[in-house]
């Protein structure tokens, strides 16, 4: 037996259970079979929380950054980033209140959009706080 | 950090706000602190649950769209 056959059986000789396969096809096939799974809860989350009242809202800094246009409804309230078109102005931060509508720039209309930023109920929308307005 | 708060100032129930922005609201012992969207002009409302011991500090500043020139809309429509 020469040194390669050495090399080969030895190979072979490895513990059958140290030898692994990730069905790398089968698990992106399953996320697939859902992609909008993450967006959909999302919202639903947003509808169990009624009114904008909520005693637990999403705290702090937003990661996915998800943009809007004029005209779309303001889903929660908070601290906004607002991109204007072709840097007529350098962006800036506004709080825009649930249920209004992101306005157009009287500069650049609709080609305005808006990022958020932070969430934070309208502190006349928390239970705590509530009816005192 | 812009509209952070250079120093902390602390602001309890019945204290005009100073300037609209998200604040932390500390309860006494009964929650957590938590955030609000509080705005200018307005007053620190007291709590429910733990009354005037309630406080408020700014976290970030920002204006209310409304009052950014390039979003007014209080200017009458054309005739």
């Amino acid at each position: 037996m020469n040194e390669k056959t050495l090399n080969l059986k030895k190979t072979c000789d490895a513990p059958a259970g140290r030898v692994y396969n990730f069905p790398h096809k089968l698990m992106h096939s399953r996320k697939r079979a859902h992609p909008n799974l993450e967006l959909t809860l999302r919202h639903a989350r947003f509808q169990l929380k009624g009114g904008g009242r909520s005693r637990h809202h999403s705290p702090g800094l937003k990661g996915d950054r998800q943009s809007f246009n004029a005209g779309q409804p303001v889903i929660e309230t908070g601290i906004y980033e607002v991109l204007h078109d072709r840097s007529h102005r350098s962006a800036h931060e506004v709080v825009m209140l649930s249920g209004d509508a992101f306005p157009p720039c009287e500069t650049c209309a609709d080609r305005v959009r808006f990022r958020l930023v932070r969430t934070a109920p309208y502190i006349f929308q928390d239970e705590d706080f509530e009816d005192q307005e | 950090m812009q509209g952070a708060s250079q120093a902390e100032q602390v602001y309890k129930a019945g204290d005009e706000v100073p300037e609209t922005g998200v604040y932390t609201v500390r309860h006494h012992l009964h929650r957590e602190n938590h955030s609000a969207t509080i705005f200018k002009g307005e007053r620190f409302p007291s709590c429910i649950h733990c009354g005037a011991a309630v406080r408020f500090v700014l976290s970030r500043r920002a204006n209310r769209i409304l009052e950014d020139a390039d979003f007014k809309q209080d200017r009458e429509p054309d005739e």
